[in-house]
């Protein structure tokens, strides 16, 4: 009897210590997540963005607020996307209610990464830098953690479920994305998330379910060039593909049957890695020796099977890189070089932050660089609503462009005065000439109005079914001082 | 910027992209009886009312635009008509299209006449019904028909809304009289006439009357508004008349040209090196194989059309009104000439031009009565490009159809430049089988080429599968530059089969040709 409670009390005892023990390695996990407390920035910005459609105002400021991870003493790393058309940014610290101002060190739109920098005097003790890492540890648990604007730490839980390559909110780009499931809370204004006291990423979009990080890979890449002297960035990818399934067409290209791997080339842009070496119609089958699939996806070491774009991404711009593709039957060996695909380059922009919008008004007529931005003035279903002729130039030649042509440059809309009667229901229609000279950039608005100083008019014709526009060069530019008074502008023309 | 002779495409564009406040509903205009204290008149037009408005019954049934040997669900309407000289009902077109059963019923009578149609202009709203029996026509009286009335006069407008077994008359006054859309098409524009008739659901078809005749035909009401009622007025009933007596229906013509109303600007009208003063529109450009082609040029200013002097807003003056210079064109039959005065480079020009139908290569109005053309190859469904098939997509189809659909029809003037088009073709369905399991993402896209043939109507498809490119059949789309590409050995094994799998009336694939 008594060896049987012994026994009972034997057991009871480990029982408990087990107990302890795996409380006290909660509770280490608990500490290690909050050493990252005193990294956490919370960060207000004032959005002072101009008007779409009247480019030479700014629109009411807006306040945007995102959360902030210490990279250095004095550096804070956030999402790109809520610090767009920022004119003021200011931190907020876990020791100190106080604002601190902070400027805009490098921004990354096709990254979609952000890092600040403040004054050190403008701090009593340095900030407490946090290390991001590269590790991925599928369905580990995170903590998703930020200082809220009355210097109180938040935070919710996941699991890491996934790596993806995914649409970036910010460029046309797709990059590499930690896919967060079953969320306490929806993150996605730069939110550090962390386990066993790893920084693993930072929240940039969530749905009802998933929260979706920068992963460190990403955010280390970016550090590291951050604080070169200059920012090179990393290459984008230069062409558009397909799944590549179907057998006939297989068949059709020639390749042999028992070749079932390779994603199909269906458009090659501009500029971008590739975009100098890979054709339509090439079949892509090695990226740096990595074998790529049907879907267009590799094997990654630690994400396991995940899009090919993820390989172009990992160079800086001017690095080599090596394709090898089917074409013409046979199997090719091609090299190139990283390249970046900036907006700016771009026909029709992806996006256009930090600028203002590049226009002229003359006669009280509002010309306009055609941008993407512009297009979403449409609200939602943009795409549907926008004239069709305007989405074409964004939809099929965007990434496309000619040598020629840089910029596709609209009439917007008429400011009505006595010079534009009869033309003052035209708008949202495509520049071809002006005085004859083909308009293939904004600028060429100034150059070709030098253009045949005898004459009484500008002539300016637009595309498709649109009449003649004819402007009288007689007293033009008290005329246009006239309208930049009635109508409040200050400044008629913005062409860099 | 206008189509001077129709208005046919900003109209129609406009209107499909906010449907909502101008879409207009056929309806009956509903009055109340006019009591016997009212005009003495009155009186003999009750009697005739009883004697000459009749209603139709009608079983209507549209085809499947996508699947196009199928057909839609049948529905059941009920509309007005009257008798005019020579047996004849005159009614609404929209009461009739796509009838497959029609039958008429006079006032207060239980016999119900199987009928048929005679005549439908579905561009002017306007039918002619017969009734196969002609004792049914013993003691009816032939309705005459009345000038355009005058704004501000009274007009009694009778029918049977929402059915019902007597006449009903109501009393309302000309509000408005001008060119707009006749909404049965989506697309015709022509003469209309605006009454304050209160406006229910139920009648179209029904004669409007003043002094005893015919001076309109009640046919559509505006939905947002309160009573606001549109009748056809004779000139447009004349026009259909006078159409259809050599048998034949041919309906309006147009020239074919897209006009400005620039001359408000003097530098424009200086830059066209007019005589200060002068009057007119500006030619914008011309429908491609149209009757003005080789005659207008852009930047010609057009200054009378018939007798017509054109303002700079293209109006004319016509019936003592100020209408759309179209109006002219309205007065002509297809194959009538009008005289053109214009001015090109300050030098006056005149011309005699052929009223056509001068339209572009995608139409804009909706089609009825005729089946749609179609072809099946082992699975691939194309049908034409037209309004029909667009509003498939629904209320919204504007902006949910595919960005290339609706790149044609917003731009198709710009867009065709090829004068050997006729229609653009689409891939409406891919009947599942397994020789088309990779290839759906083509669904919904127009043809471009097939086997390195352009295809600029449906028919050229018959030749484009009668070829292949080293054994396969290569599909392009507009706006893809990647093609379909299918086994052409295999699809032509397969065709009878999918044919047969998916209920589709049996047509061979064309005969292969090397």
């Amino acid at each position: 009897m008594k060896k049987q409670i012994l026994l009972t009390q034997l057991i009871f005892a480990l029982l408990l210590s087990l107990s302890c023990a795996r409380s006290r390695s909660v509770q280490t996990s608990g500490e290690l997540s909050a050493t990252f407390d005193k990294s956490l920035v919370y960060i207000n910005a004032s959005i002072d963005q101009y008007d779409g459609f009247q480019p030479w105002k700014r629109s009411p400021s807006a306040d945007s607020v995102c959360y902030g991870t210490a990279v250095g003493p004095c550096q804070i790393l956030t999402i790109a996307e809520p610090l767009a058309n920022a004119s003021l940014v200011q931190i907020k610290i876990h020791s100190s209610g106080q604002f601190i101002p902070a400027a805009i060190k490098v921004i990354d739109y096709d990254l979609n990464l952000c890092l600040l920098e403040i004054s050190a005097d403008s701090i009593s003790t340095p900030l407490q830098t946090v290390i991001f890492t590269e590790e991925f540890k599928k369905g580990t648990e995170l903590q998703g953690r930020w200082l809220s604007s009355d210097a109180a730490v938040k935070t919710s839980r996941g699991f890491l479920d996934r790596a993806m390559v995914l649409p970036s909110p910010t460029s046309y780009q797709r990059t590499l994305s930690f896919v967060v499931s079953n969320v306490s809370r929806q993150t996605s204004r730069g939110e550090l998330y962390t386990s066993d006291g790893q920084a693993i990423g930072i929240a940039y979009s969530s749905s009802e379910q998933d929260v979706f990080l920068i992963p460190g890979e990403k955010i280390l890449q970016f550090l590291k060039q951050a604080n070169h002297k200059e920012y090179i960035g990393y290459g984008t990818t230069g062409f558009n593909y397909f799944e590549f399934l179907d057998p006939t067409v297989r068949k059709y290209l020639k390749m042999p049957e028992d070749m079932k791997d390779g994603c199909l080339v269906s458009s090659v842009y501009s500029k971008g890695t590739g975009s100098e070496s890979l054709k339509f119609n090439d079949v892509l089958l090695e990226i740096d020796g990595y074998p790529i699939n049907a879907f267009g996806r590799y094997q990654h070491p630690l994400y396991g099977e995940i899009s090919f774009e993820h390989l172009l991404q990992r160079h800086v711009v001017g690095e080599p890189i090596n394709f090898v593709v089917w074409r013409d039957g046979k199997r090719l060996e091609l090299s190139a070089k990283s390249q970046r695909f900036e907006s700016s380059e771009m026909l029709v922009p992806y996006q256009q932050y930090d600028k203002q919008p590049e226009y002229m008004v003359l006669g009280g007529y509002v010309f306009q660089k055609l941008t993407r931005n512009y297009l979403r003035l449409w609200g939602d279903n943009w795409s549907g609503k926008v004239p069709p002729h305007l989405l074409h130039y964004y939809r099929d030649l965007s990434l496309k462009s000619d040598e020629k042509r840089k910029d596709i440059v609209i009439l917007s809309f008429v400011l009505p005065s006595e010079i534009n009667l009869g033309y003052q229901n035209l708008g949202r229609i495509v520049v071809k000439t002006f005085n004859g000279m083909e308009t293939n950039k904004i600028s060429d608005l100034i150059k070709a109005q030098n253009l045949f100083p005898d004459s009484p008019f500008h002539v300016i014709e637009f595309e498709q079914e649109y009449p003649t526009l004819v402007i009288p060069k007689e007293k033009l530019s008290q005329t246009n001082q006239a309208i930049a008074e009635l109508y409040g502008i200050q400044k008629t023309e913005n062409i860099y | 910027m206008r189509k001077s002779d129709g208005g046919l495409i900003p109209s129609i564009v406009h209107c499909t992209a906010v449907p909502l406040w101008i879409f207009f509903l056929s309806l009956f205009f509903f009055f109340q009886m006019l009591s016997a204290q009212t005009e003495p008149s009155a009186f003999a037009q009750e009697a005739t009312f009883e004697k000459s408005v009749v209603q139709l019954s009608i079983v209507q049934q549209e085809y499947d635009y996508t699947t196009p040997w199928k057909k839609s669900a049948m529905s059941r309407g009920i509309g007005s008509g009257f008798i005019i000289e020579g047996n004849r009902i005159l009614t609404n077109a929209h009461n009739v299209s796509n009838a497959r059963y029609l039958e008429v019923k006079k006032q207060n009578l239980a016999k119900r006449y199987p009928a048929g149609v005679q005549f439908v202009g579905h561009d002017c709203d306007l039918a002619i019904v017969t009734v196969f029996d002609l004792d049914f026509y013993k003691d009816m009286v032939p309705l005459e028909f009345g000038p355009l009335p005058q704004v501000n006069s009274k007009v009694q407008t009778c029918g049977f809304p929402l059915g019902g077994r007597t006449v009903s008359v109501t009393e309302g006054v000309v509000s408005r009289i001008e060119v707009g859309i006749y909404s049965h098409t989506q697309a015709d524009s022509h003469l209309l006439v605006q009454t304050d008739a209160a406006i229910n659901p139920g009648n179209s078809g029904g004669p409007v009357l003043q002094n005893g005749k015919v001076v309109g035909v009640a046919f559509q009401g505006l939905q947002s508004a309160d009573n606001i009622g549109y009748m056809i007025p004779t000139p447009v009933i004349d026009h259909f008349l006078e159409d259809i007596k050599d048998g034949r229906y041919d309906g309006f013509g147009s020239l074919g040209v897209f006009t400005f109303e620039g001359l408000h600007n003097p530098a424009y009208a200086q830059y066209l090196n007019l005589q200060e003063g002068t009057e007119g529109v500006v030619v914008m450009g011309t429908i491609l194989n149209s009757s003005v082609e080789s005659i207008l040029s852009r930047n010609d200013v057009l200054t009378k059309i018939g007798d017509f002097d054109i303002d700079n807003d293209g109006m004319i003056r016509i019936y003592g009104l100020v209408l759309d210079m179209s109006e002219a064109v309205e007065q002509k039959q297809i194959g009538q000439m009008i005289d053109l005065v214009f001015y090109r480079d300050g030098q006056k020009h005149t011309a005699s031009v052929k009223v056509d139908y001068n339209e572009p290569v995608l139409t804009f109005r909706k089609e009825f009565d005729l089946p749609p053309r179609y072809r099946c190859f082992a699975g691939l469904t194309f049908v034409t490009v037209n309004r029909n098939y667009l509003e498939t997509w629904g209320r919204n189809s504007i902006s949910d159809i595919p960005f290339y659909l609706r790149y044609i029809f917003y731009d198709v003037q710009s867009l065709n430049t090829d004068p050997q088009r006729k229609e653009y073709v689409v891939l409406s369905e891919i009947l599942s089988d397994t020789l088309t399991t990779y290839a759906t993402g083509f669904i919904q896209q127009a043809v471009e080429n097939v086997n390195g043939l352009p295809i600029m109507n449906l028919e050229d498809l018959d030749e484009a599968f009668g070829k292949d490119v080293d054994g396969f059949w290569i599909i392009k789309f507009l706006g893809n530059d990647t093609p379909m590409i299918l086994d052409a050995q295999q699809a032509r094994l397969r065709h009878p089969e999918i044919l047969k799998t998916h209920e589709v009336p049996f047509t061979p694939l064309p005969e292969h040709k090397l």
